[in-house]
């Protein structure tokens, strides 16, 4: 691997642990079965000790919304590439993948974090947030 | 051997002040703070609990320092971690 790919930890394909074919700029493997958990919207992501003020912000939206977020994001998952890779060793793969969402008649990238834990496991959602 | 008058017990030890034990229950979506550095993030950064696993170890957010996203998300032993405000 490249002094600076390891230097940054991103892998390409072969050194992926247990997710072999999660690689940047390209979509998340099986996105099609991406999960969320509906507590971690309501006590991080749209709450005000996490990135509630955030998304209230962007978009003007609260806990009422997590369910249709979600399946903005879900939809949004399998067409969008992951732009970063981190190895979190025997925990497996963090990846970030940016997407523009529409909320009513605002628009924004939201960030979000996916949790791969190894090659038998969907992507799950960590964290999302948007950016202004 | 030697009998107390009734209605007293042994002395008791005194508190040992200043070897305060404390437990410190850490639960998901607590603000926490790091005790010490992971990976690169330094001790004193700030975030929250997204999961709690087996084995008392934390999946956290770090949101101060700001860091970019994949770089945010760290797997912590709780022991690594108290909680803040």
């Amino acid at each position: 691997m490249p002094p600076a790919a390891r230097a940054k930890n991103l892998r390409p394909r072969a050194y992926c642990r247990g997710v072999s074919s999660l690689q940047i700029r390209h979509p998340l493997p099986r996105a099609q079965e991406a999960i969320s958990d509906s507590t971690k919207w309501t006590g991080w992501i749209l709450a005000a000790g996490g990135h509630g003020a955030e998304w209230s912000a962007v978009f003007g939206v609260g806990f009422e919304d997590a369910d249709r977020l979600w399946e903005l994001i879900r939809l949004a998952i399998p067409n969008a590439p992951v732009t970063a890779i981190r190895d979190r060793g025997e925990y497996g793969l963090v990846a970030e993948v940016r997407l523009w969402l529409e909320v009513d008649d605002r628009a924004a990238t939201v960030v979000t974090s996916w949790h791969l834990a190894d090659e038998n496991s969907p992507p799950r959602l960590v964290t999302a947030y948007p950016r202004p | 051997m030697r009998t107390l008058p009734r209605g007293w017990s042994p002395p008791t030890q005194g508190p040992r002040v200043g070897v305060v034990a404390t437990t410190q229950k850490i639960t998901a979506f607590d603000r926490v703070e790091l005790i010490e550095r992971v990976d690169d993030v330094p001790a004193g950064a700030r975030g929250g609990v997204l999961e709690l696993r087996d084995s008392d170890v934390a999946m956290v957010e770090i949101t101060d320092p700001s860091l970019e996203a994949v770089d945010r998300i760290l797997f912590v032993h709780v022991s690594q971690l108290r909680s803040s405000a």
